[in-house]
């Protein structure tokens, strides 16, 4: 780390010694935490937390290994006195899956998710740019609407756009009634699971990324406004990758929830474009009964997007050192 | 609510052990093979036992290779491939092994017609298909559990009338499961299975090894349950646990109470509000479950345990003798199977009748269904929707085993299991039949407070403030 | 392979159509001069968010609070049919089980929006000095990675309480009872051990958020803190500022816009929980939550007025806290 990270290590802050500790008899609680933390002490503290976060989890991973009879009559930390491993869970949800392999589930959820991912982004980064360089009137509003809609309960929204996609918006004024637009050709297909996720990504998009893009130093910006640059070459060239580490961020948070979600696939998804999590939830039986089936489900289903997140993250921690730009 | 669904994951989880059956099992059915429109007579379904003769059942397993083997007709649709190219989609909550059978039951009938169905089976059906018809994605048919709901379905204008099949459905079903399906005096929707609530499960061993005998009515069964746990037992198990649908199993027991302590009549006035949730009769009827559920040493785990445990994993407790008694529908076979259970009167699970309070109501029983709903108007899905209603499915369907129907002209002997053969028989000799109350009243009340009050019931709440608060929310 | 390349090829034909659009609409504004030009040009910025925003969210919360004044007669229709003006509204405030739902999502909001900032902040600025950084932080971002299938598995082995009392395998009873405490259903647990604070099961509802939350707040605000120039710490120190001062007056202010924003995020994603809600508890035993009470009646009770009127409750209770957000947020930028 140190090396990938010379910015931040170079001053070395907590080699120093602990800080006032020596001073006030009976310093506020708040500056005693803040203190405690910056000591050795402090960084075990946070360090045993770390590993308290972890500990469901890795009972969850154990237990994924445990024959299904021990799952639900012992512990899965008696595993360390009484070893007793198998791989059936996983075999069992590899292949009880009725004629379809799993694996096409898996296909599934990359075509939903790869542009639920991308188009969302893209988006909320050009809006960004719009609402933070871009001058017009109602601008504010814009981005007060904006973080409103971000209130809007998806269960509420879901029925209205998918009546929107498949059967068009229709007016009826006496009796007759006007067509305002069809989306043809996107009822029944993987491009209206897409604009589900898009729209209802937007706003956290917008958000986040707006709070981002605004805080660039307006110098670059209007330096290269007065070379002459248009909106599209500051935005590709400036913004974008300065936005880099904003972007990654949003990017792996946008890629679980999709990867995740199982209400948007459940009801905009064509029934032979099912996402892994539906396929999953299929094979858990009723909830308190298959426990085996569902510890191994999980884990199968967390492989990519930790592969994502190892792979993003690297990216986006370098990418911050870029952000101090801003300073 | 109807359980079925929350069974059919459970179902699933038999799938090593009931795969392994299904398809090599070669019970030979003979099918209907008389003209369009006749399938309603007994003579639709005759059975030949063992024989080799080409069937449609068989043609489901052998996968049609052999030409010639087909039948000239099924669920009164001539076999001459005029469907092909044709798509029904169908939805319903059935999954995994189930939907397996069920595939593997309508299989014939592609063959014969040509049409292809495309099934899609869901854990959260109910909320799905009414999402799906408000968005206009429905599918072709839906496989509804509850009458309830398919009349929030026809409100939505998108159901299909069937009036022509109101004739076949009288004979095959009786008028009870025609009205099931009616709604606003029009005949929408066929039933496809049946399933039978009024039962106590027990095992068999454990009864014969303490002596115990079944009790007969409400009194032998209090004392029984004394009995039990004088000689140091458990008399009950039992478990509300079931997710989002947390609650149902109460309202299964309170309404078996209702229909045998105050009869048919008090039952459907009881469905349609006329008499209110919390009138007396219904106070003294929670009562009595709490007799059950709420006395000391009487259940497994207590009112706790009751209000955490799985409906099916509860059921369980009786194949080691933790308990003695289980009140659970016909559907949690399923999971005795699978934890071990061997299922008949000479094995670890069997059923007995739910003992008889007023003896006026005797053999009264309440039981549940799943009903074929069309949402497009198209020969193809009418097609479909004839034939999964009609005996030569039904047949092929009760060779998979693990499934009944109320459809009478169905062949006894081809049911797989002994037991669901008795359930069938049982069914057929009902003296009065009622639907599940819940599964009938409006979403809010049958699939809402209802599950949730009882569930605050089990864990404290008064039986007044519970049924109270019921009557409160039955809407306007 | 062939499966996993034809994947991957739709997927990357609807990324470039979606791309080609936007360029082509940019294209076209190019041909403009002058203040139209400008004007235009907004367009392919700022078009597609809303277009998307209006079709997807702003229509139906319009109609939304148009059908909250409705009802559906008799509980049968899917689609509301009778206008019954504000009842929808006092029905919901008449019922004695709101308070305890609204008493609970204020709960939620405050402990499950403090905790997750503060272990996200905690962890940002701790780890950020310590070895093996990215280790630390990843097990901080482990849970988010988690369906909700699988966390709900997950904290059920966790507050389980077996039915066989020989044979415990809930964690949580398992240590109690290494204590000697008898096991218990946590989830059934109504009291409050210290007054004032909420019911033992909603506690450890919120803790499943927090699990879960902690990790994004963590990430976002990690990238703030590393944001944060050395110099600025380090000139401080020399000025003889303790470790106290220097958090909290050179780094809080720092990145206290990013908090705000992390903030705002946390506090309308609590308001919207209703998977852990529903999935562990579905809100029996007092732990319910508007957002789940509204799914609830909206769609399995087929009450889409009443679910409506909920819905817009909770809209309502939100936007005070976004405008003072945002408020703070614009002051917090003008300072720093």
């Amino acid at each position: 780390m140190a090396i990938s990270l010379p910015l931040s290590d170079s001053i070395p802050l907590s080699d120093a010694p602990p800080r006032g500790t020596e001073r006030g008899p009976e310093p506020p609680l708040g500056r005693r935490i803040a203190t405690f933390l910056g000591t050795r002490s402090g960084k075990i503290g946070v360090g045993l937390l770390c590993i308290l976060w972890t500990i469901p989890t890795v009972g969850l991973f154990v237990s994924s290994f445990r024959p299904a009879n021990k799952i639900l009559t012992t512990g899965w930390w008696t595993v360390v006195r009484h070893p007793q491993f198998t791989l059936a869970n996983y075999r069992d949800v590899w292949s009880t899956t009725g004629g379809t392999s799993l694996g096409q589930y898996f296909f599934n959820t990359v075509k939903i998710t790869v542009p639920a991912t991308f188009i969302p982004i893209v988006i909320a980064a050009l809006a960004a740019y719009a609402l933070s360089w871009m001058d017009f009137k109602g601008r504010d509003w814009v981005f007060v609407g904006v973080v409103a809609l971000m209130v809007v309960p998806i269960q509420m929204a879901m029925v209205p756009l998918l009546s929107l996609i498949n059967q068009g918006a229709h007016l009826t004024i006496s009796g007759h009634t006007f067509t305002l637009f069809v989306i043809p050709g996107v009822k029944g297909s993987v491009v209206s699971v897409w604009i589900a996720h898009t729209c209802f990504a937007l706003p956290l998009a917008i958000f986040l990324l707006k709070n981002f893009v605004q805080a660039l130093p307006r110098d670059l910006i209007e330096a290269a406004r007065i070379d002459g640059a248009s909106h599209l070459v500051i935005f590709t060239r400036v913004v974008l990758p300065l936005a880099v580490p904003a972007l990654a961020s949003l990017a792996i948070f946008q890629f679980l929830w999709v990867w995740n979600d199982f209400l948007v696939a459940t009801v905009f998804g064509p029934s032979d474009l099912k996402p892994l999590t539906w396929k999953l939830n299929d094979l858990v039986g009723t909830k308190g009964t298959e426990w085996q089936r569902l510890t191994a489900g999980a884990f199968i289903s967390m492989i990519v997007p930790l592969g994502v997140f190892f792979s993003l993250q690297r990216y986006f921690v370098r990418g911050l050192t870029a952000g101090a730009v801003k300073g | 609510m109807n359980h079925r669904k929350r069974v059919v994951g459970l179902l699933a989880a038999t799938a090593f052990i009931a795969t392994a059956c299904g398809s090599s099992k070669s019970t030979s059915t003979s099918s209907s093979t008389t003209p369009a429109g006749a399938a309603t007579t007994a003579a639709a379904a005759t059975t030949v036992a063992g024989s080799a003769a080409g069937t449609a059942a068989t043609a489901a397993g052998a996968a049609a290779t052999s030409a010639g083997s087909n039948p000239d007709s099924l669920g009164g649709h001539k076999c001459d491939g005029s469907l092909k190219g044709k798509t029904v989609t169908i939805s319903s909550s059935i999954r995994d092994t189930e939907a397996d059978k069920l595939v593997t039951a309508w299989k014939p009938f592609e063959t014969c017609t040509g049409v292809t169905i495309k099934h899609t089976g869901s854990g959260s059906f109910e909320a799905d298909i009414k999402t799906a018809v408000q968005g206009g994605s429905q599918p072709d048919i839906a496989i509804v559990p509850q009458p309830g709901l398919l009349a929030t379905l026809v409100a939505s204008g998108k159901v299909v009338a069937r009036d022509d099949l109101v004739p076949s459905v009288t004979a095959n079903n009786g008028t009870g499961w025609l009205s099931y399906g009616t709604v606003n005096g029009k005949f929408y929707a066929p039933p496809l299975s049946a399933n039978l609530k009024s039962l106590v499960w027990y095992n068999p061993k454990s009864f014969t090894a303490k002596g115990y005998a079944i009790p007969k009515t409400w009194d032998e069964l209090l004392k029984l349950s004394d009995k039990i746990v004088a000689d140091g037992g458990t008399p009950w198990c039992a478990g509300i646990e079931s997710g989002t649908a947390t609650g149902w199993p109460a309202t299964d027991f309170l309404e078996e109470v209702v229909l045998s302590n105050d009869g048919p009549d008090v039952y459907d006035q009881w469905i349609s509000n006329k008499i209110k949730f919390n009138d007396p009769r219904i106070v003294a009827d929670l009562d009595q479950v709490g007799k059950i559920w709420k006395t000391k040493g009487y259940v497994k785990g207590g009112t706790d345990g009751i209000a955490t445990t799985a409906f099916g994993t509860a059921a369980t407790g009786i194949l080691d003798s933790s308990c003695y008694m289980y009140q659970m529908a016909n559907f949690v076979a399923n999971d005795l199977v699978k934890a071990g259970g061997v299922l008949g009167p000479t094995g670890t699970a069997a059923t007995f009748p739910f003992p008889t309070i007023n003896p006026a109501n005797k053999g009264a029983i309440e039981g549940g269904g799943e009903f074929v709903t069309a949402l497009r108007d198209a020969p193809e899905v009418k097609a479909v929707q004839d034939y999964t209603t009609s005996a030569d499915f039904a047949n092929a369907r009760a060779a998979q085993g693990g499934w009944f129907t109320s459809n009478n002209k169905v062949d006894l002997s081809n049911y797989k299991d002994p037991f669901e053969k008795t359930l069938a028989e049982q069914l057929k000799a009902a003296t009065v039949f009622r639907f599940d109350a819940s599964d009938l009243m409006p979403a809010a009340v049958g699939s809402g407070t209802e599950w949730k009050e009882l569930t605050a019931w089990v864990t404290g709440q008064s039986t007044k403030d519970t049924l109270d608060n019921i009557q409160k929310s039955w809407p306007s | 392979m062939v499966e996993l390349g034809k994947t991957f090829l739709q997927a990357a034909i609807g990324i470039g159509a979606f791309l080609a659009i936007i360029l082509l609409i940019y294209g076209l504004t190019t041909l403009l001069r002058g203040r139209a030009k400008e004007r235009a040009q907004i367009f392919p910025f700022l078009g597609f968010a809303v277009i998307f925003l209006i079709v997807g969210l702003a229509i139906p919360a319009i109609r939304t609070i148009i059908t909250s004044f409705y009802t559906n007669k008799g509980g049968t229709g899917l689609n509301v049919d009778t206008y019954i003006g504000l009842k929808n509204y006092r029905q919901i405030f008449a019922d004695p089980k709101t308070r305890m739902t609204l008493l609970n999502n204020l709960w939620w909001v405050i402990l499950g929006t403090g905790f997750s900032v503060g272990v996200g902040l905690i962890v940002a600025r701790t780890a950020d000095n310590m070895k093996n950084e990215r280790l630390w932080k990843t097990l901080i971002f482990l849970p988010t990675v988690i369906s909700m299938v699988g966390a709900g598995i997950i904290w059920r082995f966790i507050l389980t309480k077996s039915s066989d009392p020989k044979h415990e395998f809930g964690l949580l009873n398992s240590l109690t009872g290494v204590f000697g405490a008898k096991p218990r259903a946590w989830l059934l647990q109504q009291q409050n051990y210290l007054p004032g604070l909420p019911h033992v099961n909603t506690s450890l509802l919120i803790i499943v958020f927090v699990w879960i939350q902690a990790g994004f707040c963590t990430t976002v605000l990690s990238a703030a803190v590393k944001g944060v120039p050395d110099s600025l710490g380090e000139a401080g120190r020399i000025d003889g500022a303790t470790e106290f001062q220097v958090f909290r007056k050179i780094t809080i202010p720092y990145v206290m816009p990013t908090i705000i924003a992390v903030t705002t995020t946390t506090i309308i994603a609590v308001l919207k929980v209703f998977d852990i809600v529903q999935s562990m508890t579905g809100g029996n035993y007092n732990t319910n939550v508007l957002a789940n009470e509204m799914f609830d009646k909206a769609i399995p009770q087929n009450r889409p007025g009443y679910g409506s009127a909920l819905a817009v409750i909770l809209f309502v209770v939100v936007v005070p806290v976004v405008i003072l957000n945002l408020r703070s947020q614009r002051r917090a930028r003008e300072l720093g």
